[in-house]
């Protein structure tokens, strides 16, 4: 009966397992084997090159080093995005959960998380106009006649980078927003109630009851927005075009993996990536039972 | 906010008529009225501040949206001599209709919807099965194989890129939607992932009264487990439809032409439409493309916003 059972429940298991193992387990292999030798994609030779591919990327001395290290700073610069996003949404959800918006916090927290909704694709080419500049060929954009402003948002690298972290600290704003409303609902009464008692005021309140009440949510707004920037493609490719100024390291992948058809190079910075990230987030986990209370 | 106003005029006249009587009695409720009545005023003034700032916040965020499907409707030569014009005299549907010389919209609708029916319910249902089995049976080894499943959430799709296009490629499945789907057809970790916590609130005795009444394993996930997690289903298969429905990056290498899905034709469309300055065409692909999303969003909007909170919360 219990071996029975065991039996029945592995066979459950199993189409994820074997899935898992054909689309990921055997392409993350690949993905390694790519990228310690050359590759040559039209008579699919290889030879064996070891860590010489990682080596040209982490390297200054040529131009992959070079690309490699824009994109990397690149990326990094998205990051901005995630703080800025997370205080704002935050700062939305106090409000909203404020006594004087009881009736019309509602309709802020609909309209303020709409962008979510939209895709991609539309926002980076709504935002794109917004912040046309008059360059090449573009017409006016809508951020510098409003502000009667001539700032070179789409075509010189620090506007290109702002305008990329102000579109996005906007954009992302809304789901922060929502899950920090959701948990402030959650936190009990009594605590204020206690606060009161003490005469603690609003601020006081604040910061000693309803942040450190928040932090499970930080903490999950900062691995997923992370991990999320660190792999952002459409803000290269679509809101900057392309442009040498805003490209990211997923760009930088599929520029030369599949533009290029440079399979080593690009599998290459792809591990890269995931080191990257993988680190990023077990350091943040391990860090986590500093800050974040365990509810 | 007008009743706001009206709500700030009132108390001020009602402690006003009160306070004199209170005052000949004793000193102590005075006090006690001045503060109740500074505190409603601040609680006025706070009120009208905090929804001051988020209407500030909303229109932060709203103004890309209005603005886009406002100029979805201007003519071109209209629109490049001023950009901004919130209050068009003139509107046209034109940019609609231009939108089909560019690209066929309506094949990306369904070559998008086609992904979504082919993976969304058999990934679904093959999440909860292995959900269920992590959940609720005996299984050997049973942290081993989830930790197993769960450690692909930290694998970056783009370290996969390479050795699956060259795959798909041998395959012949390039420019067609089966890397969008044969993927995601068996396995989708965050999804399982909420569904083991879900379960994990249902209670044991269910299961195990069905299995001395001789009920399958099988049975009993189909006619007790399904059943009692379709709310889990639908918070997440909302998330995962506006996923599939949004997803640009994997559709965008993998397909191109009529074959492409909605979201590449719109990116295709600001490149061809877009380079030659008629922005108001792009504008209203834009448009069309989110308004199912949008229009999904509205309707469900409570179903929506709860879905989310809970994914997060648990998951």
């Amino acid at each position: 009966m219990e071996k029975k059972e065991n039996r029945i429940a592995f066979l459950f298991i199993l189409p994820p397992i074997i899935s898992f193992t054909i689309f990921t387990i055997i392409p993350l292999i690949c993905a390694f084997i790519i990228a310690l030798g050359d590759f040559n994609t039209a008579n699919f030779n290889y030879t064996f090159v070891g860590f010489s591919n990682f080596a040209k990327l982490l390297s200054m001395n040529n131009s992959y080093g070079k690309t490699f290290l824009n994109c990397v700073v690149n990326t990094l610069s998205f990051v901005i995005e995630v703080p800025i996003a997370i205080f704002l949404g935050l700062i939305a959800a106090t409000l909203a959960n404020a006594k004087g918006c009881k009736k019309t916090n509602r309709v802020w927290r609909l309209l303020i998380y709409l962008p979510a909704v939209c895709s991609a694709v539309a926002s980076n080419v709504i935002w794109r106009v917004i912040f046309m500049d008059g360059g090449t060929a573009d017409s006016a954009g809508v951020i510098n006649s409003l502000l009667h402003i001539d700032v070179r948002w789409l075509h010189e690298r620090i506007p290109l980078l702002t305008a990329i972290i102000i579109k996005n600290s906007i954009n992302s704003m809304g789901s922060a927003m929502i899950l920090y409303y959701a948990s402030m609902c959650n936190i009990s009464k009594d605590y204020y109630e206690a606060a009161d008692l003490d005469g603690a005021n609003g601020l006081q309140k604040f910061t000693k009851i309803t942040f450190p009440m928040l932090t499970p949510v930080t903490f999950y707004l900062l691995i997923m927005r992370l991990s999320g920037c660190l792999q952002s493609y459409a803000d290269s490719y679509i809101f900057a075009a392309g442009r040498n100024e805003a490209r990211s390291v997923v760009y930088f992948i599929w520029f030369y993996g599949l533009h290029e058809y440079n399979y080593s190079i690009a599998s290459a910075a792809a591990l890269l990536l995931g080191v990257a990230i993988m680190i990023i987030t077990i350091v943040q986990f391990r860090l986590s039972n500093r800050w974040v209370l365990d509810l | 906010m007008e009743k706001a106003e009206v709500n700030k005029v009132l108390p001020e006249q009602m402690t006003a008529t009160v306070e004199p009587k209170a005052a000949e009695t004793n000193q102590g409720p005075t006090e006690k009225q001045k503060r109740d009545r500074r505190d409603k005023i601040k609680g006025i003034f706070g009120a009208i501040a905090a929804n001051l700032v988020l209407a500030f916040f909303s229109i932060l965020v709203l103004f890309p949206l209005v603005f886009m499907v406002i100029s979805s409707f201007r003519d071109n030569m209209d629109y490049l001599g001023k950009v901004i014009d919130l209050f068009p005299k003139k509107l046209t549907f034109d940019n609609y209709q231009l939108i089909s010389t560019y690209v066929n919209l309506g094949r990306g609708y369904l070559n998008t919807m086609v992904i979504e029916i082919a993976v969304i319910p058999c990934g679904t249902f093959f999440a909860a099965l292995a959900a269920f089995a992590f959940a609720k049976l005996k299984l050997r080894h049973k942290s081993f194989w989830l930790l197993f499943l769960l450690s692909g959430m930290m694998i970056p799709g783009a370290v996969l890129l390479m050795p699956r296009y060259l795959a798909y490629q041998i395959l012949g499945w390039i420019n067609t939607p089966l890397p969008l789907i044969v993927p995601h057809l068996f396995i989708h970790v965050s999804m399982m992932f909420f569904f083991i916590q879900y379960m994990m609130g249902i209670p044991s005795e269910l299961f195990e009264a069905a299995k001395i009444d001789g009920c399958s394993t099988f049975r009993m996930f189909l006619q007790i487990m399904l059943p009692l997690l379709l709310p889990a289903i639908a918070a997440q298969c909302i998330f995962w439809f506006m996923g599939i429905w949004n997803e640009y990056f994997a559709a965008s290498i993998y397909l191109s032409g009529d074959n492409a899905t909605l979201q590449v034709m719109m990116a295709s469309l600001n490149q061809t439409a877009g380079g030659s300055g008629l922005f108001p065409v792009v504008f209203s692909g834009a448009v069309l493309s989110c308004l199912p999303m949008v229009a999904i969003y509205l309707v469900l909007q409570k179903f929506f916003i709860k879905s989310m909170s809970i994914g997060a919360v648990k998951g």
